[in-house]
């Protein structure tokens, strides 16, 4: 790593109330993002994506974070006083998610949320903050931005939503732009534009992505490294050509090979895997993957750590372990 | 705008002419007339009560009657009292003020107080001031308002020996005499509205507080008072404003009682009176008085819906 990591999160474990008694949502989460790289976080639906990214923000509304840390620039946000910790949004860390119809307060003007982000943050006097508002609109592609300033959220696009989105985030500069899944609910040549805007931005600005997905095309396309989360866990982590390249856990072969390429056949149902993410609250014992695992052997009722499989490179599986043949599993398919 | 304006206005124009004329009819069947119930126990001759009928135009059909008033209405006459003989329309403007301050007052102060009362709940959710506000607020609504007032009077009475005074002054002439007055009535009037709109303004507050917008108004780093008072609240008013709807027709409908129990001459008080007497034309006159005072504050209501949802404004609804 040439520079200091940017965002630190050390064994992250976030806590829900429910009724049912409290459940851990994420544990023993840990990763680094560096100044202006892409760090993509892939899984499936329910495996602790969103959760691990708003706890970092200390945006998880009932829940919190039972233990671990968050260091940003070095600075402890985990128990941080709340004033910190709102400063610190929009400013130096801000966030885009993924419905951003609903993610835009209805009753206010876009010009109005954009400059909102500003006014927060800084004295900014009203006409500035609006002059800032329309420029940010025109850099994130928004067609004829001084008209559209002033226009509602539902008088909006899908894609110029998501793009007013982005621009609220990039108001105040940030030096990490958190993005929950920003294209899934676009369509595909909209998705396509909106990554563009993101990769542009991140060159013009510098800006370090933490990009969730559980699109793997997206994270090939995107990012310098990737995470790979299960049922709360990381499961993998490493350089995106080599995690992409040879995985080192059944899950990321699994989940790989659940993309469609040209040549998947229309007719035939995708490569899904079978099964679903357990529940926090239903967690099997041992690796929390085997139920599903095309791989599962005696070993899997112990849960296995992170190995070490390379350099800035380690997955969760007994495959690795000592004694095991084989540290990659580039032979195994995913059953549909 | 204008034109959904007019149009709001001509439907309800239809709305106060069905229900003029339904209570016309109405007032005109139900047993006894005014000159039977004033010349009770006077030995007054039947033909002598059947030539007031004629004088009143009672004797006529309802048809006719109702005929004939239109006529008079349409020019601006609504007729005068079968008791005081002095012009409905003189007799009525004399107290509309009064019970459109009481009506206004309750309803300002029940907003007011129940927003108030439901942020609080909403942000302290789960606390025992939102335990409060909820038990209180389930309370006032199940109990009418006529209770209510008995309730403060007697209460008020027994533990600090003050009643409010008998005779009604009007806010020009004395207003700490007016204050003590309407005070009882105001607060009994204002509650249930009170106590309804504390419980809409707290779940709709609640649901606004866990919308994907306020996460995003978070995520910017804005301000608590920003995200509560600015986006939560504003988010809140649509609902807020269609129960000020429905909280009307219940003020209204308690000022008949309320003004009857505490002496205030307002047209509640009229009407009350009235309907006892059979004096049909104050009936009448009390009857549109209310309907259109419905009608224009639903539309009022309309009209601010449009000015807090961008979406109402600019879709077909106004056009
Ligand atoms: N407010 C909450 N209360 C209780 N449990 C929660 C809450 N939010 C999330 N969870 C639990 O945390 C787990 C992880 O949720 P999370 O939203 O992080 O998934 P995700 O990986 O982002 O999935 P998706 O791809 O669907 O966005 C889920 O099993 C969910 O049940
Ligand atoms: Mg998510």
């Amino acid at each position: 790593m040439p520079s200091p990591p940017l965002l630190e999160v050390d064994d992250l474990q976030v806590r829900f109330p429910t009724p049912a008694g409290p459940i851990d949502a994420v544990s023993g989460v840990s990763f680094s993002v560096s100044p202006g790289e892409t760090v993509a976080v892939v899984g499936e639906s329910g495996s602790g994506k969103s959760v691990s990214a708003l706890a970092v923000l200390g945006l998880l509304g009932a829940g919190r974070v039972a233990g671990g840390s968050v260091r940003f620039r070095g600075e402890e946000l985990v128990g941080a006083a709340p004033d910190r910790l709102r400063r610190l949004r929009g400013a130096d860390i801000a966030m885009i998610f993924q419905n951003p119809m609903s993610s835009l307060d209805p009753l206010f003007t876009v010009g109005d949320q954009v400059a909102e982000a500003l006014r927060e943050h800084r004295r900014t006097p009203r006409r500035t903050a609006k002059a800032r508002a329309v420029e940010l609109l025109r850099e994130v592609g928004l067609p004829d931005p001084e008209r559209r300033v002033r226009s509602y959220p539902h008088e909006l696009s899908g894609g110029q939503q998501q793009r007013v989105m982005i621009a609220i985030g990039l108001a105040c500069e940030p030096a990490l732009l958190i993005c929950d899944e920003p294209t899934t609910a676009l369509d595909v040549t909209v998705e396509a534009q909106i990554l563009d805007l993101l990769r542009r931005v991140q060159r013009d600005h510098g800006t370090a992505l933490l990009f969730i997905t559980h699109d793997m095309g997206v994270v090939s396309e995107l990012a310098d490294r990737v995470l790979v989360m299960y049922a709360g866990r990381v499961v993998e982590h490493g350089s995106v050509a080599e995690v992409l390249g040879a995985p080192g856990n059944p899950y990321t072969r699994a989940l790989i090979d659940s993309i469609p390429t040209p040549a998947t056949p229309r007719d035939v149902p995708m490569p899904a895997i079978a099964g679903s993410v357990p529940h926090a609250s239903d967690m099997p014992s041992g690796c929390r993957f085997h139920p599903r695992c095309p791989r599962v052997h005696d070993r899997c009722a112990t849960e296995p750590p992170l190995h070490d499989i390379g350099p800035g490179r380690a997955s969760r599986c007994w495959l690795h372990a000592a004694g095991t043949a084989g540290s990659t599993v580039a032979g195994v398919r995913g059953v549909g | 705008m204008t034109l959904y304006v007019l149009r709001r206005l001509g439907y309800g124009a239809v709305v106060m002419l069905l229900v003029t004329v339904f209570v016309f009819v109405i007032m005109r069947l139900v047993p006894g007339d005014a000159v039977s119930l004033q010349l009770q126990d006077t030995g007054v001759s039947a033909a002598e009560a059947d030539a007031l009928r004629a004088d009143f135009g009672l004797d006529a059909p309802v048809w006719t009657q109702l005929w004939l008033w239109l006529g008079d209405a349409a020019r601006g006459d609504l007729g005068t009292s079968f008791y005081s003989g002095a012009p409905v329309t003189e007799l009525f403007l004399e107290r509309v003020p009064v019970t459109v301050q009481l009506g206004l007052l309750a309803m300002v102060i029940g907003a007011l107080l129940g927003v108030a009362f439901g942020v609080v709940a909403a942000l302290t959710r789960g606390s025992l001031v939102d335990g409060g506000v909820r038990l209180f607020a389930v309370a006032f609504l199940s109990v009418p308002n006529f209770v209510v007032a008995l309730l403060l009077l007697t209460g008020l009475a027994i533990w600090f020996a003050w009643s409010p005074p008998i005779v009604y002054t009007g806010p020009g002439e004395d207003v700490t005499g007016w204050l003590q007055q309407i005070a009882i009535p105001v607060l009994a009037l204002g509650t249930g509205g009170m106590a309804a709109i504390a419980r809409m303004t707290r779940s709709s507050m609640l649901e606004s507080l866990g919308s994907d917008y306020i996460r995003t108004v978070r995520a910017k780093g804005a301000r608590q008072r920003t995200v509560v008072l600015k986006h939560a609240l504003r988010n809140s008013t649509t609902a807020v404003l269609t129960l000020l709807g429905l909280e009307l027709a219940t003020v209204l409908g308690g000022t008949v009682i309320l003004e009857q129990m505490f002496a205030i001459p307002g047209t509640g008080q009229l009407i009350y009176q009235a309907v006892l007497d059979r004096d049909y034309p104050v009936v009448v006159a009390c009857t549109i008085f209310y309907a259109g005072l419905f009608v224009l504050t639903i539309i009022v209501l309309d009209l601010l819906y449009a000015l807090v949802d961008p979406r109402i404004r600019t879709g077909k609804a106004l056009s």
